[in-house]
């Protein structure tokens, strides 16, 4: 009868400590994602000035700096980045891009990327097509969180024939990944 | 009801001189019941004992008029800190729109559905989440690592306890909050001391940093939530 009655006091007991255990439930939720291929780009020059500097009917020349971020396909992917001058030089008697002076005059470039292949010679701006800043390749990706940084380096030949006055004109910066 | 008498003879040994069926009426139809006196009750037991029990079990709600009132009883109940949990729906896509390289963002909140019942004056419980780390791994995706990693959340709603406020990073090594501080004394139901909701719910959304060095692909990560209640 003892034994009886302390297995009952134990069990009551343990009933008892059982009641301040934790207790736990669990419940899941699959969380999935598709990466594709994106590609956006900033100009942080809103404005850039060509000027000329040194020796007269030296070219005018100006920097364009811009971040730019890319991804592009691990399978057969590539990207790019280009300009076109979508507004030519205003005025009359100025630099033109479309309708040069002369033949000689030209709105030129160099580039320079953080990641991708920049151009690697000196490239002439259009009117009416564009042309080329840099080259991405299957794969590629921009390295820093705000985005890689980039820039282009401006040339206008400095005609003679160019009438005094300010002008001004637009490119645009196109990116693109596949 | 009526008192026609009933006569019944089972393995020819047995029978009911006299009983009376009762019979209860209404709307929804008819129960027939039979009282037999003491006297041939206690043979009828004897020999078809399992099947009176049966009778007398499906019979007693029914027949009230029946009942005989044997002694009493006293029910003792001892309820414990107890937890339960659904989460919906099972999977959630994260996309974006819109800008390029914007983050990605769940198409839908997930709910947690959650029923507790913590200690009085003691107890406590909460509701928490882990990630696992997205798959497949090693490939140039996202990773969430243990601190610090590009996977956050937000809470909103909690009916019972207090949802995490702000941005929660995931981890996949550390649990983090969901609901927090359910008081002691809680239960999920009934109003009073116990909410009012059945069962208690909170929503979490999920937001992935879109980053340009991910590899293009495809990657899913599970989410472990876990209800606990002292």
């Amino acid at each position: 009868m003892k034994k009886i009655l302390l297995a009952a006091v134990a069990l009551l007991l343990s009933a008892s400590l059982a009641g301040a255990a934790t207790v736990t439930a669990t419940g899941t939720s699959t969380l999935s994602v598709t990466v594709s291929n994106e590609a956006s780009i900033t100009i942080t020059t809103g404005t850039t000035t060509l000027g000329a500097t040194g020796t007269v009917f030296n070219p005018y020349t100006g920097t364009t700096n811009f971040t730019y971020k890319i991804r592009t396909s691990q399978t057969g992917g590539s990207g790019s980045i280009q300009l076109e001058v979508t507004t030519d030089f205003s005025g009359t008697g100025g630099p033109s891009v479309g309708s040069p002076p002369n033949s000689g005059d030209a709105l030129t470039y160099t580039c320079t990327t953080a990641s991708g292949t920049a151009c690697s010679t000196a490239q002439t701006a259009s009117t009416t097509a564009q042309s080329s800043v840099a080259t991405f390749g299957t794969d590629a990706h921009s390295v820093a969180t705000g985005g890689d940084a980039g820039s282009v380096t401006w040339s206008l030949t400095n005609d003679p024939k160019y009438k005094t006055g300010s002008y001004s004109a637009t490119a645009t910066f196109t990116i693109s990944a596949t | 009801m009526n008192g026609q008498g009933m006569s019944t003879a089972r393995e020819g040994k047995l029978r009911i001189e006299y009983a009376e069926r009762y019979t209860l009426s209404s709307a929804l139809g008819s129960v027939s019941c039979v009282r037999r006196p003491l006297e041939g009750v206690g043979r009828l037991i004897t020999r078809l004992a399992p099947l009176v029990a049966v009778v007398a079990l499906l019979v007693a709600p029914v027949c009230s008029q029946a009942q005989t009132t044997l002694g009493t009883q006293t029910l003792y109940l001892t309820l414990q800190n107890a937890v339960n949990m659904t989460v919906s729906p099972s999977s959630v896509s994260l996309t974006h729109t819109g800008t390029t390289f914007s983050n990605f963002t769940s198409a839908s909140s997930i709910t947690v559905s959650y029923w507790v019942r913590t200690t009085p004056s003691t107890g406590s419980g909460n509701v928490q989440v882990q990630a696992a780390e997205f798959t497949p791994t090693g490939t140039g995706g996202p990773v969430i690592g243990s601190s610090g990693g590009p996977l956050t959340y937000t809470c909103s709603g909690a009916t019972l306890g207090t949802n995490c406020s702000g941005n929660q990073t995931l981890s996949i090594t550390t649990q983090t909050p969901v609901v927090t501080s359910i008081p002691a004394g809680a239960c999920t139901g009934g109003g009073g001391n116990c909410s009012s909701a059945i069962p208690n719910t909170v929503s979490t959304s999920f937001t992935l940093t879109n980053n340009p060095a991910y590899k293009t692909g495809s990657y899913s990560s599970v989410l472990t939530f876990t209800i606990s209640a002292t």
